[in-house]
């Protein structure tokens, strides 16, 4: 609940994610997505309830830190994460907080610039740096903390096409090296690459579910003030007139197929 | 007469550094008055560079930049105040520049300074604020109280009440959620539509591209790639997802079906078109 609100800001959400799990949150602005993120690294805590990182409770005093490097998050706006001159020196400043010997740093350091693409910046300034450069760089910031847990609240907000399908792919591929990745997007297309979507709406979850699951209620999807992903609108219509698509298709290369086989 | 051109236009960073850069390169545009023109292209192809340029917050490294007709840069004849009047840039995130202590008043800036007070300064405030569909009751409140989605609105607001000729928005739309954006987006449809300005938007949503613009100028690497009809644009969809630039997923089915060997047509990036087509070619 904040301030001067009457509604909370989140309202009586039990949820629960596994190790390793693809999750994505999507709502529109003010339906809870952010506030209930800013829980699972104790940037806020409960008014009521109780948040549980890896068997720690965030309402421990002493274990803030210990949670803090379960959970990494990255923010919208990069400028606001970025505290070095120097991009490898930005990328080095948690692991370095962390007491990681300086070989191991190096090492984590420039592993975390090349999966996200900034290998070649590591000396560079950051402010000479294009919005989607400098994400990608908070990016590496926490791969290099090596956190179990990473929550993106809208990283790929900011970036261009290309810098958000390779952050998607990076993202993908964090999962598959067996992190758990929480990732709060508008973007349908993104939710698709999850392996569990969550739908909150004024504070309360309103669907959980896969993303077939989730996109084959398009009036809920509305109502939520969300849209289905192109593709799977476009589906939707031809079924209206008539033509035998099979529910769920989700991207542009099943309803491909789906044609392909009406032909 | 066009009411922005410009000449080999040609913007270096950093000259004399080892982080030199030449952002745009000779680019040679003109856009007519009234006219609604996407920009698309990749992060760090010029885009925002080249607008910069449009209401003289850069200068030309060579090359030069014509509104009404005039050399903006001829020295004697330069007014940059009057152009800035008459170019009107709403950067990206414009909310981070709302500052006053009322929406009122933070929308009256630019106006204010313009000379404007008393009843016709109320009125161009009160035109600007309705153009953007900010209630009244809002007007009074600091901005810092509203919304994401309203604190946008009211940034553009402060644009629109300077009553520019020609309006130019970066990402005007960007991480807001559906409805916010959908919301944005009629907005400058409505207001190019009822005013009959020029309007210059850069956007990485094609879908947005796709349902305003007359003409999309594509740049890649600092260069002009094309500038043609939206039509045209897109009958090169598959070469712009080849640059990085994402394409609507309707256009994607069809450049997929004819890789397939379909005979479709694929220029097609809306989804009324694409149900005809594909009537057409299962009928």
């Amino acid at each position: 609940m904040y301030d001067g609100q009457e509604s909370a800001a989140v309202d009586n959400v039990t949820i629960s994610i596994s190790q390793g799990e693809y999750v994505a949150v999507l709502g529109r602005n003010g339906s809870g997505k952010s506030t209930l993120a800013k829980h699972f690294n104790v940037i806020l805590l409960p008014d009521s309830g109780t948040v549980v990182v890896d068997n720690m409770t965030t309402s421990d005093d002493g274990l803030i830190f210990d949670i803090r490097r379960t959970v990494g998050m990255v923010f919208q706006n990069p400028d606001n994460q970025i505290v070095a001159t120097v991009v490898e020196d930005d990328v080095a400043f948690a692991p370095e907080n962390l007491g990681i010997p300086p070989s191991e740093i190096r090492e984590r350091v420039d592993g975390a610039l090349k999966s996200v693409g900034m290998y070649e910046f590591r000396k560079h300034a950051p402010h000479q740096l294009s919005g989607g450069q400098k994400q990608r760089v908070a990016i590496a910031g926490v791969l290099a903390m090596q956190s179990k847990c990473i929550v993106f609240d809208e990283a790929s907000s900011m970036l261009d096409p290309k810098g958000r399908r390779e952050l998607t792919a990076t993202i993908k591929k964090l999962n598959q090296d067996g992190a758990t990745v929480i990732n709060i997007t508008h973007f349908m297309d993104e939710a698709i690459e999850a392996d569990r979507v969550i739908v909150m709406d004024k504070g309360r979850v309103l669907l959980d579910g896969t993303p077939r699951d989730i996109f084959a209620d398009r009036k809920l999807l509305e109502d939520a003030g969300l849209d289905l992903p192109q593709a799977a609108a476009l589906a939707d219509c031809l079924r209206q007139d008539g033509l035998d698509i099979k529910s769920g298709v989700l991207t542009a290369d099943e309803l491909v197929e789906e044609i392909i086989c009406l032909l | 007469m066009p009411v922005i051109k410009t000449e080999n236009l040609t913007h270096v960073y950093g000259r004399g550094t080892p982080y030199m850069r030449t952002a745009i390169n000779n680019i040679s545009i003109e856009i007519n008055e009234g006219e609604f023109v996407g920009i698309i292209g990749h992060t760090g192809s010029g885009k925002s560079t080249l607008i910069q340029h449009l209401n003289g917050l850069l200068k030309p490294s060579s090359g030069s930049v014509f509104v009404d007709g005039a050399d903006i840069w001829d020295k004697g004849k330069s007014n940059l105040k009057q152009l800035r009047l008459n170019v009107g840039l709403v950067f990206q995130y414009p909310e981070y520049q709302l500052f006053e202590e009322t929406v009122f008043r933070d929308v009256a800036y630019g106006p204010k300074n313009l000379g404007l007070e008393g009843e016709q300064l109320n009125k161009i405030v009160e035109y600007a604020c309705n153009a953007v569909g900010l209630e009244p009751d809002l007007w009074e409140k600091s901005p810092f109280e509203l919304s994401g989605g309203q604190k946008r609105r009211a940034a553009i607001a402060g644009v629109l009440a300077m009553e520019p000729k020609v309006l130019i928005l970066d990402e005007p739309a960007a991480g807001l959620d559906p409805a916010g954006h959908k919301a944005i987006m009629s907005i400058i449809r409505e207001y190019h539509a009822a005013k009959k300005n020029t309007v210059i938007l850069i956007s990485h949503t094609m879908d947005d591209i796709a349902a305003s613009a007359d003409r999309v100028l594509v740049l890649s690497g600092g260069e002009v790639f094309d500038f043609d009809t939206v039509d045209r644009i897109f009958s090169r969809a598959d070469e712009l997802e080849k640059m990085g630039l994402s394409i609507p997923q309707v256009a994607k089915v069809f450049i997929g079906l004819k890789e397939r060997g379909i005979p479709v047509n694929t220029g097609i990036y809306t989804i009324q078109a694409a149900r005809e087509e594909i009537k057409r070619l299962i009928c």
